[in-house]
């Protein structure tokens, strides 16, 4: 294994999951972190596709994975095993379209069934560019997030507005997560965060999906 | 000789077509008789080492009849029926482009209820198949709204899955409309690809599965490699599998349709 990370250059490599309904633009959004890319003519997308990008966290080099899942609800008999690992997850939802939102919900609860319970979510509300067309407050989907201790921001893969921060927020979150994990455990720092491990991050409330000491599931 | 087969081959998928009118019908025992139906079923009595490799060439003979631009091989009764079928699959809502065919099937107000259910997921998925293709403009997307929704009213129990779209479009750029219906999206997705795309998408997954298997006893490196990274074979080939090929390789090369029939025939026989 150490041949292979010695042509990689980075200390954290991080698995994120793109999920939410069909056509609410987590590809473009994908494609806007990773390449600065948007399409308008962008295809649906089958089962899973990847992409990767690395950031830095204080003097660290962290990579992010980024799974990007198909839409259909069908497809979640798929790619549900590709949640296995991830530690961070963007659900998405498209502003213009409230049944995207009301479906929030359920990718929640598949989110937290198939993933470890440290996960870092962030409820991102897409297309806010379409002002004209807003059909989910702000406050509404602020509050949501709220009462599911997730993070939330409002993007927009067309005009670039929030991306960044997006992903760079739910990267920083985990690497902080981890690293100060890695730092109580005396453990290599470069491991990802461990299967089952409860850790509390603490000074924070909106601090997502990182369960106090014993609390196991959502 | 063999044009005698070839038309056997037609009426059999035609009365197929018009039987499957019936909405309540078991789907699995269409799967489980897909070689009946085939002309590659009389040459199998000889002795081939390469059994699915004949019946490759017949359905490649099938999408070639339609890019010969005439139905000459589907002549008479059974063309029409085939036509008739198609037609009463569309004209419930007025999706039909002729609605005076009515006559015999009038078993799609049941199917109708079920398929309201991934029409949006169709329309949806319409721009989104071979985006900016010249051939798929206003009138080429009716025509593949109209495929996809016949197919979902004819297979109820399938529906839409993503992934058909693009195997729709495809044939729609080869071949006559009606014909991309009635040999072709009926043809190859019911007899091969059924439980691929059904709610469960079962089939896909043992695919995955198998391929999975092989791929980790032939080239355990490159599985070594894929595991470090936390990515399962499936991830990268579910979805060569799930699009037929469609997408992964160049369109130019004329070759992804006849290779991923290969996979899907190779796994059938």
């Amino acid at each position: 294994m150490g041949a292979y990370r010695a042509e990689d250059d980075y200390d954290y490599l991080f698995k994120v999951v793109l999920t939410g309904d069909s056509g609410v633009g987590k590809s473009n959004l994908l494609s806007r972190f990773t390449r600065n890319d948007f399409s308008n003519d962008s295809r649906a997308t089958i089962g899973v596709e990847f992409a990767t990008r690395s950031i830095q966290c204080d003097d660290k080099i962290v990579k992010a994975q980024i799974w990007d899942t198909a839409g259909q609800e069908r497809y979640r008999a798929i790619t549900s095993a590709y949640y296995r690992g991830a530690v961070g997850a963007l659900l998405v939802y498209d502003v213009t379209r409230h049944v995207t939102f009301e479906n929030v919900e359920r990718w929640l609860k598949e989110l937290r069934d198939h993933t470890d319970a440290n996960i870092v979510i962030m409820l991102v509300g897409n297309k806010a560019d379409l002002r004209h067309l807003r059909a989910i407050s702000t406050e509404d989907a602020k509050g949501f997030a709220e009462r599911e201790n997730t993070f939330f921001m409002e993007t927009s893969a067309l005009e670039a507005l929030n991306v960044e921060n997006a992903f760079t927020e739910v990267l920083t979150e985990i690497y902080r997560v981890v690293s100060k994990k890695a730092l109580e455990a005396g453990d290599d720092p470069t491991t990802a965060l461990p299967k089952g491990q409860t850790i509390n991050v603490g000074g924070r409330d909106d601090i997502s999906a990182v369960k106090k000491p014993g609390c196991c599931s959502a | 000789m063999s044009a005698r087969v070839k038309k056997k081959d037609h009426s059999s998928n035609g009365e197929r077509g018009a039987q499957r009118s019936n909405p309540v019908q078991d789907d699995s025992s269409d799967s489980t008789c897909v070689s009946s139906s085939m002309p590659a079923a009389d040459a199998k009595s000889q002795v081939s080492a390469f059994p699915w490799k004949e019946e490759l060439q017949v359905l490649v003979r099938w999408c070639s009849y339609g890019s010969e631009g005439s139905g000459k091989h589907l002549r008479g009764v059974k063309k029409r029926r085939v036509e008739n079928y198609y037609q009463s699959l569309l004209a419930a809502d007025g999706l039909g482009k002729d609605i005076e065919l009515q006559d015999e099937k009038s078993s799609s107000a049941d199917p109708l209820a079920a398929v309201e259910k991934w029409k949006g997921q169709i329309e949806k998925d319409l721009p989104r198949t071979f985006p900016g293709h010249p051939a798929l403009d206003d009138d080429g997307r009716n025509a593949l709204r109209r495929l996809l929704t016949a197919y979902a009213r004819h297979n109820p129990s399938v529906g839409y899955c993503q992934a058909m779209n693009f195997f729709a479009g495809l044939l729609l750029l080869m071949m006559p409309e009606e014909n991309a219906f009635g040999m072709s999206l009926i043809g190859v997705i019911d007899d091969y690809f059924n439980d691929y795309y059904s709610e469960e998408m079962i089939e896909s997954q043992v695919d995955q599965r198998v391929l999975e298997e092989l791929v980790r006893e032939r080239f355990p490196k490159m599985v070594q490699h894929l595991d470090y990274l936390g990515v399962q074979v499936a991830c990268v080939t579910a979805p060569w599998f799930l699009s037929i090929f469609i997408n992964m390789l160049p369109w130019e090369s004329g070759q992804f349709s006849e290779c991923g029939m290969c996979f899907c025939l190779k796994e059938t026989v």
